[in-house]
């Protein structure tokens, strides 16, 4: 998906670190620079891993214009609708980001033209993520709690909920549980990383995928015509989403959901979900951290 | 003998005649698919949101002979991992010779490669119109000079053949 220069000088680092990349970002006459879990890297044009970025190599706008062709097949335009949201999604799940110049139209994105910096955020698709908050949220054989997961960026909290919609969804053996109906709002693509709308991470056998559909619309829709009898959705933050979220558990679904922050006060400053809290609607609020790499249970508060 | 011979010169500057002005009768007839090609191209951009292979496949099993060919070719480059720009450029440098196009048919073609696919598609639809009116002036120019020079070229090569045949004998 990259041009074959970049690709080549990629290729040439070590295995261990290509796999724990988290990102890898393509900026206009800056260093090529490739997040991993332990920070960032700089490559040198043979492909070395260097610390300075001045001896870095430099992506050039060719780099990313070439880039963009091989990832769309040369067809930007079929896909304006992504870049006006500023995100597409590749066949693997991964996720490129797309920022440049933007023609805007009535205080709205219009199109994004002149790209000129691409963030591949590789889709890290771990199975069994979520073994451990698993067994603390399950409740029985056939119920799962309603479940908060608050986590700062880059902890995980996708990758956990993307393992626990499959293992809520197939059921678990060990545990006795059996599978339940499992709707997934995916507004940006992220947990079931869908290519035309079909998932390409594993999310279980009794799921179904809303792609890139806007939070609060997509639980209400869910509700109406897939009868779930688990919601799953990513980053709640605005007022109709908790909305949507107290609605969805008053039709007696429950919700697992994240939201970005370090600690439970944190949330309790934010306006918009004081009230969620104050209602002790979730009964688990597990809280990550990336303190013994990411994916870290700090811990998990029964509501 | 010598009839034999006569024919034979007047045959083969006939001959030659009416080659010349078939390239002049094939220019604008290719200059009009392109244009359709083109039209359709934006379609197929427009409504269709089709990717630029799937289109260059539909374009070249929905026209015929060399032009066709362009599409085909390109097709392929693609499928071969090309990105269009390029895929588009050697599609035209290799199709060249069967068409009866002019450097400067050519040359607009070429413009095309700019940003194609690269673009959103309000832009592709912009740029494919200004393609299609440069198309189209020299589609003109084609047909004012097919007008002119058919039967030119079909009378030089028979009356030049018999005008050989009789400095000769």
């Amino acid at each position: 998906m990259l041009v074959p220069g970049i690709r080549e000088k990629i290729s040439k680092v070590d295995n261990n670190i290509l796999n724990s990349l988290i990102e890898i970002r393509l900026r206009a006459n800056k260093p090529l620079v490739l997040e991993s879990i332990k920070g960032e890297l700089f490559l040198d044009k043979k492909g070395q891993i260097i610390n300075s970025p001045q001896r870095a190599y430099f992506t050039s706008e060719r780099d990313i214009v070439e880039s963009l062709d091989l990832m769309t097949e040369s067809s930007l335009y079929t896909l304006d609708e992504e870049v006006r949201a500023g995100f597409l999604t590749l066949a693997g799940g991964h996720r490129v980001g797309l920022v440049g110049q933007v023609i805007s139209e009535e205080g709205k994105i219009k199109r994004i033209k002149h790209i000129s910096s691409i963030n591949i955020r590789i889709c890290q698709e771990v199975i069994g993520a979520g073994d451990k908050v698993f067994t603390k949220i399950i409740a029985g054989k056939q119920d799962i709690y309603n479940t908060l997961i608050i986590s700062p960026p880059r902890c995980g909290k996708t990758t956990l909920i993307r393992d626990l919609a499959r293992q809520i969804s197939d059921g678990s053996s060990q545990f006795a549980f059996k599978g339940l109906k499992v709707g997934v709002v995916d507004e940006r693509s992220e947990i079931g990383g869908a290519y035309r709308g079909v998932n390409r991470n594993r999310l279980g056998l009794r799921t179904d995928l809303l792609d890139r559909c806007p939070k609060a619309e997509g639980m209400m829709l869910l509700i109406r015509s897939m009868s779930p009898d688990i919601i799953i959705t990513d980053e709640i933050g605005s007022k109709e989403d908790v909305n949507a979220l107290m609605e969805a558990i008053n039709a007696g679904v429950r919700v697992i959901t994240t939201v970005h922050g370090s600690n439970l006060e944190d949330i309790r400053r934010r306006p918009s979900l004081k009230e969620i809290l104050n209602a002790r609607v979730f009964k688990r609020i597990v809280v990550l951290s990336s303190r013994k790499g990411p994916g870290t249970v700090e811990e998990v508060i029964k509501g | 003998m010598r009839l034999l011979g006569a024919t034979l010169i007047i045959f083969s500057s006939s001959m030659i005649g009416f080659l010349v002005a078939k390239q002049f009768i094939l220019r604008p007839k290719q200059l009009g698919q392109l244009q359709t090609a083109l039209q359709m191209l934006e379609t197929e951009i427009s409504y269709g949101f089709t990717p630029l292979p799937e289109a260059f496949s539909k374009l070249s099993s929905s026209l015929e002979g060399p032009i066709a060919n362009i599409f085909a070719r390109a097709k392929e480059e693609m499928e071969k991992g090309e990105r269009a720009q390029l895929a588009w450029q050697i599609a035209i440098k290799n199709s060249n010779q069967e068409t009866a196009l002019l450097d400067r048919d050519i040359e607009v073609l070429k413009d095309l490669s700019h940003n194609l696919g690269a673009s959103s598609g309000y832009d592709q639809v912009k740029y494919l119109n200004l393609v299609g009116h440069k198309l189209e002036s020299l589609y003109q120019e084609a047909v004012e000079e097919r007008r002119a020079k058919v039967k030119l070229w079909r009378y030089l090569g028979v009356l030049g053949g018999l005008a050989l045949t009789i400095l000769i004998f």
